[in-house]
C-alpha cells in the first residue's frame, strides 16, 4: 500500500470511535499479526488521540470544570471529540467551537450560561497565549490635536475577547473565584502528545453522566451582563462591562472612530460619559495601537 | 485628549522580552552546555527552576507551547539567559506525504532566532494527513518510500531553518509487515542522506523491544556513532496484554532499572552526548526530576572522558 493511502486509512481508523473494527484485510495486512491482537495495538493510537484532545478541553476549561465537575465536564469533552478532532497542530487552538458544541449539548440545557462561561475560558486561554504586542503609551496620544480626538481608530491588542449575555456571568465568575478560595493562579500547563496518555481520559470510560453541580449559581432573575477578558502584560484579566461601555468597545474594536462609537452609544445611553471610559480603557491596557483616519 | 490620559503612567512593554539583535549579534551568552544532563522544563517548574538555578547542563522545551507569547514566554526567556536550550518539536509531521506546514516552520524559526537552541529537533513520526492533525506520533512502515519521504521533509526542514535538525527513534505499539529495513537501519540512512543528527530516545527502544520482541542492545551497536547529538531518558508503563508485556510511552514516572542498564551501554557506545529527562505528565518535583538528571550525569562521569559532544548544526 502506498504511504499516502496507507496514512489516510491509519488515519481514518483513529478518527471512526464507532467503527473499531473497521479494518478490512487490506489494511489489517498491513501489520504483523501476533499474540496481542492488531485491534489492540491500533486502540492505544486511536485513546491517545482522543485522551490529547480530552486532556486539551479539560485544562482550557478550568471554570466549566468548576460549575459542572470533572466526570460532566470529561464527558462533553469526549463527546465534542468524537465529531471534531483537531485540524491543526497547534493543540492551544483545538476546541474554538467547543463553546457552540455545548450550546446545543441537550444533557447540559439545564444550564444555559454554560455557553458564556465556556467563552469566557476560550477567552481567557487566548488572552493567555496572545502575541506579546507592547500596549498603547498614553503619552503617545498627546501628540494628536484635540481637533482630531474624535477621527481616532483604536487597535485591541490582540489578547482581547468580549463576550455578552443574557445571564449574569460575571457573577457567576466571581461566585467561582471565591468557591477556588481565592486561588487565581495564572500559569496553565502544557499539553503535549507525550503527556496526554491519561488512561482516565479514554474514551471508552465515557458514559452518560448527570451533571450533578452542587454548586448553587447566583440569582440568575439578575439579568444579563457583559465581560472582558485581556492580557495586561503577563496577567490575565478579567472585568465586567456596563453595556454603554461594552457598545463603545465594540464599536472601536470594529474599526468605528470614537466619535461615531461615542455617538452610537450616547443615541442609546445619554449618561455615557466618554472621557472617564476611555481614560479606565487606557489604564486597563486595552489597546495597543491608534489611527488618525480624517 | 491630554486631559483624558492625565495620570496615566507610562506601560513599559512585555517583560523580558528578547529581540534578534541582528548583525550576527547573541542574544545569549550561554550557547552550548557543558554537563551532559538536562531536563524538560515544564510549567509547573518555571518558578521553582528559576529560583533555585539548579545544577543541570541544560533545558529542553517544545517549541509548539511558546508559539504566542505571555508568561510561557517570559520564563523561558528568564530560564534561557542562564542554560543551553535544545527545542524539541511534535508538529512538524517530517514523515507525512504531504510536505511540512510552512506556517508551522516559520513559528519554529522565529523561536530559533530568539533562543539560539543548540539543538532542534523532531521525530520519524507522522500525525498529519489531509486536514486530520492526529495529535500523536504514529508510526511508519521502514520502506523506502517512507526513506524518502523523511529525507524529503528533513531537507524542507532544514533548508528552512539553515540548520541542521536532530531526528527522534519513537515508540511504537504497531509493526509493519512490509518492512525492508530495521529501524536503525533507517536512523542511519536518515543520517547519511540528509547530514541530519539522531536524537537516540533509550527508552523508546526498550519500550519498542519489548513491543516488537527485538534485542534493544544490538540496535544500539549498530547506530552510528557519530550521528548521535542528544539522547532522550524517561518512564514508560507497563502492562499485562492477553498474558504478553507490553511498555507504553508515558513520560509520568522515574526511568526504570533496565532503561538506565541500557543507557550505560549507550554511554560506552556514543560518549558524554547531552542527555535530556523527559517526564510531562503526572509530573515529580524538581528535586526529584534533578535525581534522575544527576543519575544520568554520574553514569556519563564514570564511563566517559567528559568531553561533551554536541552536534555540529551548521
Ligand atoms: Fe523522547
Amino acid at each position: 500500500m502506498r504511504l499516502k493511502d496507507l496514512q489516510n486509512r491509519f488515519s481514518d481508523y483513529i478518527a471512526d470511535l464507532k467503527l473499531q473494527n473497521s479494518g478490512d484485510d487490506e489494511f489489517n495486512g498491513q501489520f504483523v499479526n501476533d499474540a496481542i491482537p492488531i485491534e489492540t495495538r491500533l486502540n492505544i493510537y486511536q485513546d491517545g488521540v482522543y485522551s490529547t484532545c480530552v486532556s486539551v478541553l479539560m485544562n482550557n476549561h478550568p471554570l466549566l470544570k468548576d460549575l459542572v465537575g470533572d466526570d460532566f465536564l470529561r464527558y462533553m469533552a469526549i463527546e465534542f471529540a468524537k465529531n471534531n478532532l483537531p485540524t491543526s497542530g497547534y493543540l492551544n487552538e483545538y476546541g474554538l467551537n467547543f463553546p457552540d458544541f455545548i450550546y446545543k449539548f441537550k444533557p447540559a440545557a439545564g444550564l444555559p450560561y454554560l455557553y458564556d462561561i465556556a467563552r469566557i475560558d476560550r477567552g481567557w486561554n487566548h488572552a493567555y497565549h496572545a502575541d506579546d504586542v507592547p500596549h498603547l503609551d498614553p503619552q503617545s496620544l498627546h501628540d494628536v490635536s484635540p481637533a482630531d480626538y474624535a477621527f481616532l481608530k483604536m487597535t485591541m491588542h490582540p489578547s482581547v475577547t468580549f463576550v455578552k449575555s443574557d445571564y449574569p456571568i460575571w457573577q457567576i465568575y466571581q461566585y467561582i473565584l471565591k468557591n477556588r478560595g481565592g486561588d487565581d493562579t495564572q500559569l496553565r500547563s502544557e499539553i503535549t502528545p507525550n503527556a496526554a496518555k491519561d488512561p482516565d481520559a479514554l474514551p471508552e470510560k465515557a458514559e452518560e453522566q448527570d451533571n450533578t453541580s452542587d454548586i448553587p449559581p447566583p440569582d440568575m432573575n439578575t439579568g444579563g451582563e457583559n465581560v472582558v477578558i485581556l492580557r495586561d502584560n503577563l496577567m490575565v484579566k478579567v472585568y465586567p462591562l456596563d453595556e454603554d461601555n461594552f457598545q463603545f468597545l465594540v464599536n472601536l474594536r470594529d474599526k468605528k472612530t470614537i466619535g461615531e462609537a461615542s455617538g452610537k452609544v450616547m443615541a442609546k445611553f445619554p449618561a455615557f460619559n466618554l472621557a472617564k471610559t476611555f481614560r479606565g480603557e487606557l489604564k486597563r491596557n486595552i489597546f495597543s495601537g491608534f489611527q488618525l483616519s480624517k | 485628549m491630554s486631559e483624558l490620559s492625565q495620570n496615566i503612567k507610562t506601560q513599559s512593554h512585555p517583560a523580558g522580552l528578547d529581540r534578534p539583535a541582528g548583525n550576527g549579534q547573541k542574544n545569549f551568552d550561554k550557547t552550548h552546555p557543558i554537563l551532559s544532563s538536562g531536563i524538560g522544563l515544564r510549567a509547573e517548574h518555571y518558578k521553582d527552576f528559576i529560583d533555585t538555578k539548579p545544577s543541570v547542563g541544560w533545558i529542553e522545551v517544545h517549541p509548539e507551547n511558546y508559539f504566542g507569547g505571555g508568561l510561557h514566554r517570559h520564563y523561558l526567556n528568564e530560564a534561557r539567559k542562564d542554560y543551553p536550550l535544545s527545542l524539541h518539536a511534535v508538529g512538524l509531521s517530517l514523515g507525512s506525504t504531504d510536505p511540512v506546514d510552512e506556517k508551522h516552520l516559520q513559528k519554529f524559526k522565529e523561536l530559533i532566532d530568539i533562543y539560539e537552541p543548540f539543538n532542534v529537533s523532531d521525530h520519524a513520526s507522522w500525525s498529519v494527513s489531509g486536514n486530520a492533525h492526529l495529535n500523536d506520533l504514529l508510526p511508519l512502515p521502514y520502506t523506502q518510500e517512507t526513506l524518502d519521504t523523511l529525507c524529503r521533509n528533513i531537507d524542507q526542514t532544514q533548508d528552512f531553518f539553515g540548520r541542521k535538525i536532530l531526528v527522534e527513534n519513537p515508540s511504537t505499539y504497531i509493526a509493519f509487515a512490509e518492512n525492508a529495513m530495521t529501524e536503525y537501519e533507517l536512523m542511519n540512512a536518515l543520517h547519511d542522506k540528509t547530514g541530519c543528527g539522531i536524537l537516540l530516545d533509550i527508552n523508546n527502544i526498550y519500550v519498542q523491544s519489548v513491543n516488537h520482541k527485538f534485542d534493544a542492545w544490538h540496535y544500539i551497536d549498530n547506530i552510528t556513532v557519530d550521528a548521535v547529538g542528544e539522547m532522550h531518558l524517561a518512564g514508560h508503563t507497563e502492562k499485562d496484554i492477553n498474558g504478553e508485556r507490553f511498555l507504553i510511552d508515558t513520560h509520568n514516572q522515574f526511568v526504570r532499572g533496565d532503561v538506565w542498564g541500557l543507557y550505560e551501554h549507550a554511554v560506552r557506545r556514543f560518549g558524554a552526548v547531552p542527555t535530556c529527562i523527559e517526564w510531562d505528565l503526572d509530573l515529580p518535583s524538581l528535586n526529584d526530576l534533578m535525581g534522575e538528571a544527576d543519575k544520568a550525569q554520574s553514569i556519563v562521569n564514570e564511563h566517559t572522558d567528559q568531553n561533551l559532544k554536541v552536534y555540529n548544526a551548521a
